[in-house]
């Protein structure tokens, strides 16, 4: 019986440029908070060690000081921690897990699992690994790892550390190093192994009871269904008990919402304004409906003034459908004739029509909204 | 506005002048130049611009000339609800006087006075109206400047439909203008300002994404590279390390065949040696053999020749034997054809002779006749020379006898005849000769016919009988002389004569013919000769060939038996000839028979001394070494041998299975294999070192880094040009559809003046007239019969034309609202007498509603117009009122 964290796609380093600039190292540094939170969750739970699924690093040519902080959120990790190389952080010529900064400067207690195959990590404990040595691997890492195993000697718990997506969840499976889900269980079936924990795939996710995902620590994408976790695995030859533990702190999302009245406006901005951890939250506003100008440019004024509270709101354009009307109401007060009022006309028409030319001549009519008003 | 009356005082050149004006209609005013008509509309701008007090240039240029009193003007107008008098007087003594008569009578002076006529102009005259109307002089080419007529422009408005024209919301454009330039610059529309700039950002900003990327993507392939060096450097070791195996195995094997090839030398050696005994032994055989076989081929070789000779001797006594009988035949022979040829010598001579004896007596034949023809000729001659006989002898006496008959004739017929008839016995004569009966004899000379006796008659002749006579005696003498000269004694005879001549001639060529034919080509003495040579060779044929007692035979006969002789002497010849042969043949046979045996018998005592010494050599070999020795030794040799060349094959196939050619082969493609290999990891050991290098060097800059700070700053650009391009298309936008509706609100607003223009351009120009009109109220172009003409393209006529109908236009569509009068000073200069009628025709139909003032010093320029008041200067003295 052992207990350790599991926890993969640290993606150290990794810069998030659809934020704020000012947001944007904010970010970086959350996910070194993210590793000393792990910490915290090993100890907490008297966990034997950590184990990193791979992309522990964004990317080997990073900044070697992104080594250094690692070492420095690490050395807040009472247990000791096995680092996986993964698709991001191969261990080819230019792995940082072979620099001179790292092999100098690793504390003990970190481990790099730099060969395919068994390592002792633990009593009674062995970590099957299937590092990543190129970014372009020929095969399936891990069933190559998994084939010339002999079944695990009594009383050893074997845990299998790998990176890559798993046949069974990958649409596109024509990928040779798609992990075949197959061989996995096989080994797992016939006592060759007891758990699997795999990276790549940043949403926590239970491909069948043995196999996981743990998912990144803390979120990257705002496609990503469930991120910010880690498990927390009690396993045995014949035992396995998977907890999952929130450890993200940032929030990336893109909420749709309708919007046809100057009341959906109001309630759309005071929902923003009420939200907590702007700071550590990036929208992309999937808006649809259809707005009065007048409305349509509350709406981005009330976004304008939001926007710098969040670390990113925004439209998101490709999946905006949003109509821009202009009323008589909007122009009304501006008082004006002749040509002038026959030009509003022309271009409420266009704003109206629903072709490419709309957000232009909505634009337009803001613009004369706006200059009309100002002199006013 | 309308003017109702002009006064002026001491103005310019006139010291005074009162002018009366209809308020409605046209007034013509004319007078030479200089005159002061021009001063009517200058003065009315001078006491609504000036203060009576006003030192400026445009107030001094009006001062009268040489007199010291300042220059007064009156003016009466209606404007608006009011009608006033104004009087100003400038500069000397200045004074202003206002009165206001409707609608609420006023009476001011002064400054008061001047303000508060200005006030009711500015209330109730558009300045630029009142400027347009007036068409001065020099300013007829030009137009009016109607565009900010307030006037004109409420009048196309209200036609137009229009409240608040088409100039509206400049500030909105200009604003839109303004918005529009922080983005495109304001003609070419090119990027400027916020949006230039983010566009260049935007650029820069892809541009370090981009090189960046790019220089991930060559590590990337340096990475790449590193492992498939360190895959090599891996294969090289492997390929080391069976090297090292390979060249164990090799050292083993070169020991092994280093052995062997000793072994192999060694039984080389050995065989050697037996080959050197075998080959004595082998030797002393052969030479047994030889000698042995020496003696027995002598043997066989006397024998031989022994026999040879015996079977010879035979063969030279047959030949023997031929020699005796062909030389017999032979002399046999010999003898034959030496009688057949004395036989046919005979025969021969024979043949000769008688062909002698026929030439001889055919030659003596021949000389025979020749020697008889040649004494023919002789003869021939000879008679021929004895008698001569000249040619032409017969016909001189021929002719010399007819010349005697006719003188003989003549004589007769003339003469007298004595006829002498003797009758009786009795002897008559005449002349002496007797007359036997008759005679007649003609007396040509004395004749004596006489009877002897008897009677003698003499009769005696006339002259003329003598004449004749005498003729006939010298023809006889003629004749008488040639009969003698050619020896005959007359005619006949000398024809005698010459025809025995002729055959002696005859005879002579007929000899000589003969002659010919006997020598033919030979001479005479030839034939002797002939004759002669004949008869000495007959001589000696006879006496050698012929027999006296015998008669000669003929030649046929003799010469068929030469002939039979001659053939029989061929055919002993060639018997008697191929006997000798034969002959000869057989004695050559004989004799080389002869000599063989000579030599055959010397070879065989050759024979036999050679048996003889070989014999003698065998036996003393043997007697050194027995022939059972010699066998014995040659046996025992040839055993060692073949035993020694057994031991070598063995030796060779075991070398040779061990391959020592490939086996070297191999040891020196290892040998060479080591440094290749070595240089091999060297040189991929020093691409991985250089790599590596490389590779730090990447690391040490933080690529990723750079990459993602640089394509976050190009999503921020990116963001920032969208959105900037977004205000900039929406202002360029706006902009253009704002221009777009005020250029087609423009266009409705200007429409009624184009109207209102063609209308009286019409009456010109004639149907067809049409003109384009811009914003500002200018005629832009003018179209006549489909062509259209931009307007400074135009003759001077025609845009004067055009400027008079454009304030006509303008004065007729403002006269409803106040207007003001239309002043046309000295103007259309440049029309023709039909468009002036034209014109003038439109000037009084637009003095229908408006007050028009024309002034000219042309009287019968504006004749034409129908309806005018015409007001003259000058004609009556200055100062006279009309
Ligand atoms: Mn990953």
């Amino acid at each position: 019986m052992v207990r350790f964290v599991a926890t993969a796609d640290w993606q150290l380093g990794m810069a998030a440029r659809y934020l704020q600039p000012e947001a944007q190292a904010r970010y970086g540094q959350a996910r070194l908070d993210a590793v000393r939170r792990i910490g915290e969750v090993a100890a907490a739970h008297d966990a034997a060690f950590v184990v990193v699924g791979g992309d522990v690093f964004e990317s080997n040519q990073l900044d070697r000081q992104v080594v250094v902080r690692a070492f420095e959120a690490l050395a807040d990790v009472p247990v000791p921690v096995h680092l996986l190389p993964g698709n991001h952080d191969p261990l080819d010529a230019a792995s940082l897990y072979t620099s001179t900064l790292f092999t100098r400067h690793r504390p003990d207690h970190v481990h790099v699992l730099d060969t395919a195959g068994v390592h002792p990590v633990h009593d009674g404990v062995e970590l099957v690994a299937a590092p990543w040595f190129g970014k372009r691997p020929l095969g399936d890492l891990v069933a190559q790892a998994v084939a010339p195993l002999p079944p695990a000697p009594d009383g050893v718990v074997r845990v299998l550390v790998g990176h890559g997506q798993v046949d069974v969840l990958d649409p596109d499976g024509s990928r040779p190093t798609t992990v075949a889900l197959a061989d996995l269980t096989a080994a797992l079936d016939d006592g060759r192994l007891h758990v699997a924990v795999l990276g790549d795939r940043h949403s926590t996710t239970q491909v069948e009871p043995r196999v996981w995902y743990p998912g990144t620590p803390e979120v990257t994408a705002r496609r990503e269904t469930d991120p910010g976790n880690v498990l927390v695995v009690d396993v045995g030859p014949d035992h396995l008990e998977v907890e999952t533990v929130a450890v993200g702190r940032w929030t990336f999302d893109d909420p749709e919402h309708r919007l046809d009245t100057a009341d959906d406006v109001s309630a759309l901005l005071a929902e923003l304004r009420g939200r907590r951890a702007k700071e550590r939250t990036a929208l992309w506003l999937r808006l649809s409906g259809t707005l009065a100008l007048r409305d349509k440019i509350a709406l981005d004024a009330g976004l304008d003034e939001l926007a710098p509270a969040f670390a990113r709101l925004d439209l998101w354009h490709r999946h905006l459908d949003l109509a821009v009307v202009p009323d008589d109401h909007d122009f009304a007060d501006l008082a004006l004739t002749g040509f002038a009022a026959d030009a509003v006309l022309e271009l409420r028409d266009v704003a109206a029509s629903g072709t490419e030319a709309s957000a232009a001549a909505q634009d337009a009519l803001g613009l004369l909204h706006r200059l009309v008003g100002a002199g006013r | 506005m309308k003017i109702l009356r002009v006064h002026l005082t001491h103005y310019r050149g006139i010291d005074d002048l009162e002018v009366r004006l209809d308020p409605v209609g046209v007034t013509v005013v004319q007078g030479p130049n200089e005159v002061g008509k021009s001063s009517i509309p200058e003065a009315l701008g001078l006491v609504r611009d000036y203060p009576d007090s006003s030192r400026a240039t445009a107030v001094r240029a009006v001062k009268p000339v040489g007199l010291d009193v300042g220059p007064r003007v009156e003016v009466e107008l209606e404007t608006g609800p009011y009608r006033l008098v104004l009087t100003k007087r400038f500069l000397k003594a200045p004074s202003t006087e206002l009165r206001v008569l409707t609608p609420r009578p006023e009476q001011l002076s002064g400054r008061e006075a001047h303000d508060r006529f200005d006030a009711i102009l500015t209330a109730t005259l558009d300045r630029q109206l009142w400027d347009a109307l007036q068409l001065v002089q020099g300013q007829a080419l030009d137009q009016p400047a109607l565009a900010r007529v307030e006037p004109l422009r409420t009048a196309l408005g209200a036609l137009a439909g229009d409240d608040d024209g088409a100039d509206g919301h400049a500030d909105l454009l200009g604003s839109v203008e303004a918005e529009l330039q922080r983005y495109y610059t304001p003609r070419a529309l090119r990027p400027t300002g916020e949006l230039e700039a983010a566009v260049t950002a935007e650029l820069a900003a892809r541009a370090l994404v981009d090189s960046l990327a790019a220089e991930l993507e060559a590590v990337d392939v340096q990475v790449s590279r590193h492992a498939g060096l360190e895959g090599e450097l891996a294969g090289v070791a492997a390929a080391e390390s069976r090297l090292e195996v390979e060249l164990t195995s090799l050292r083993g094997r070169t020991a092994e065949v280093r052995r062997l090839t000793h072994d192999v030398e060694s039984a080389e050696a050995a065989l050697e040696k037996a080959h050197l005994l075998l080959g004595d032994a082998e030797r002393v055989a052969d030479e047994r053999a030889r000698l042995s076989a020496e003696v027995d081929e002598r043997e066989a070789a006397l024998d031989t020749a022994v026999r040879s000779s015996t079977r010879l001797q035979a063969v030279v006594d047959e030949h023997h034997d031929a020699v005796a009988t062909t030389a017999r035949a032979s002399a046999e022979a010999d003898a034959v054809r030496h009688d057949t040829e004395l036989a046919h010598r005979h025969a021969h001579g024979l043949v000769d002779l008688v062909r002698c004896e026929h030439d001889l007596v055919a030659a003596r034949e021949r000389r025979d006749a020749a020697e008889s023809a040649q004494r023919d000729v002789d003869d021939a001659r000879r008679a021929l020379h004895a008698r001569a006989w000249a040619d032409g002898a017969v016909e001189a006496i021929e002719a010399a006898t007819t010349e005697l008959r006719f003188a003989e004739q003549g004589r007769d017929l003339a003469v007298a005849h004595v006829r002498v008839e003797v009758l009786g016995e009795q002897a008559v004569t005449v002349d002496g000769d007797g007359v036997r009966a008759l005679a007649d004899v003609p007396v040509t000379a004395e004749t004596v016919v006489e009877v002897p006796g008897t009677v003698r008659v003499v009769v005696t002749p006339g002259g003329e009988a003598r004449d004749l006579g005498a003729v006939v005696d010298e023809r006889r003498a003629e004749l008488d002389l040639l009969l003698v000269e050619h020896a005959v004694d007359d005619l006949a005879a000398a024809r005698a004569a010459r025809d025995a001549h002729e055959g002696r001639a005859s005879a002579l060529r007929d000899a000589e013919q003969r002659l010919a034919v006997a020598l033919g080509r030979d001479r005479r003495d030839d034939l002797v000769v002939a004759c002669a040579s004949l008869e000495a060779r007959a001589d000696d044929l006879r006496g050698r060939f012929a027999r006296p007692d015998v008669p000669l035979p003929d030649l046929a006969e003799t010469q068929a038996d030469c002939d039979r002789l001659a053939d029989a002497l061929d055919l002993a010849r060639a018997t008697a000839r191929s006997a000798a042969d034969a002959a000869d043949e057989a004695q050559t046979a004989a004799q080389r028979r002869a000599h063989d045996t000579v030599r055959l018998l010397q070879q065989q005592e050759g024979a036999r001394s050679e048996q003889v010494r070989a014999q003698g050599a065998l036996d003393r070999h043997r007697g050194i070494c027995s022939d059972a020795e010699v066998a014995a030794r040659l046996a025992s040799a040839r055993a060692d041998v073949d035993a020694h060349q057994d031991r070598l094959a063995a030796s060779t196939r075991a070398l040779d299975a061990h391959d020592p050619d490939t086996l070297a082969m191999l040891q020196r493609n290892a040998d060479a294999r080591a440094p290749r290999l070595a240089a091999d990891r060297r040189e991929v050991e020093d691409a991985i070192t250089g790599l590596r290098a490389l590779l730090d060097e990447a690391a040490d800059r933080g690529l990723q880094d750079a990459h993602d700070a640089a394509t976050a700053e190009l999503q921020h650009a990116d963001d920032l040009l969208a959105r900037t391009r977004a205000r900039a298309d929406a202002a360029l936008l706006l902009h253009t559809t704002l221009l777009a509706h005020r250029r087609s609100s423009q266009e409705r607003y200007v429409r009624p003046f184009k109207e209102a223009i063609e209308r009286l351009g019409t009456v010109v120009f004639g149907p067809g007239f049409g003109v384009e009109v811009t914003p500002d109220l200018a005629i832009a172009a003018r179209t006549l019969d489909g062509r259209t003409v931009p307007f400074e393209s135009l003759s001077g006529g025609a845009r004067e034309q055009l400027s008079v109908l454009g304030r006509l236009a303008c004065a007729g569509l403002v006269s409803d609202d106040g207007g003001a009068p239309v002043v046309l000073d000295d103007a259309l200069g440049f029309a023709d007498p039909t468009r002036l009628d034209a014109v003038c025709a439109v000037v009084n139909e637009v003095g229908r509603r408006a007050q028009v003032l024309v002034l000219t010093c042309h009287p019968d320029r504006f004749r034409a117009i129908g309806s005018a008041t015409v007001v003259r200067l000058g004609g009556s003295p200055a100062g006279s009122t009309v």
